[in-house]
């Protein structure tokens, strides 16, 4: 099981995240990112890595 | 297709500490134009970055900036790309530019003068 965090202070809104892996991440109400799924393995783990990968302000992490 | 034609290519910024970037620095309070474009294309970053490779990934480019000042029409921009590029695709799906021409790249934002192309009339 892995955690997944967004730094709120580090998130814009750029939207990769919930627009790339939806199941993990969604948007609040001004569009910065909030996460669905705290603990993730197998495939939601995946995604959540496609997220963190994608993220122009590095603000999201995966605590293995 | 973001990275690579990057459409505002640089942003006006001012420096809030000292810092050196790349054996140039910059002070506190000074006015700069970091090239986004320039960004999109680095090699630290992107694999291949003259490679247009649409299903690239990671592609954390910096087409609409970032930080607090991050372009904040990024969303609608992006929506109204799919449906402007799906639509033109659906009624020209097959399209060339003639041989020979070649564009001509304004200043400041990225477009191009003028872009002729060659397609097919739709059957009606």
């Amino acid at each position: 099981m892995s955690r997944v965090g967004v730094d709120a202070d580090r998130c814009t809104g750029h939207g990769r995240c919930y627009t790339l892996a939806p199941d993990v991440f969604d948007a609040d109400e001004v569009g910065h990112s909030i996460v669905l799924v705290d603990e993730v393995s197998g495939e939601l783990e995946a995604h959540a890595v496609i997220g963190e990968q994608n993220c122009p302000e590095s603000a999201i992490t995966i605590t293995r | 297709m973001l990275r690579w034609e990057t459409p505002v290519p640089g942003v006006a910024r001012v420096a809030m500490q000292d810092i050196e970037v790349g054996g140039c620095s910059i002070s506190k309070g000074d006015r700069i134009s970091p090239m986004l474009g320039a960004a999109n294309t680095d090699p630290a970053e992107f694999d291949d970055p003259e490679v247009v490779e649409f299903t690239r990934n990671p592609n954390r480019h910096r087409a609409f900036g970032g930080g607090p000042h991050r372009c904040l029409g990024s969303h609608l921009a992006r929506l109204e790309l799919r449906v402007a590029l799906r639509e033109f695709h659906r009624r020209i799906p097959d399209y060339e530019i003639p041989p020979g021409v070649e564009l001509k790249y304004t200043t400041g934002l990225r477009s191009v003068e003028a872009l002729r192309l060659t397609f097919a009339m739709a059957t009606p």
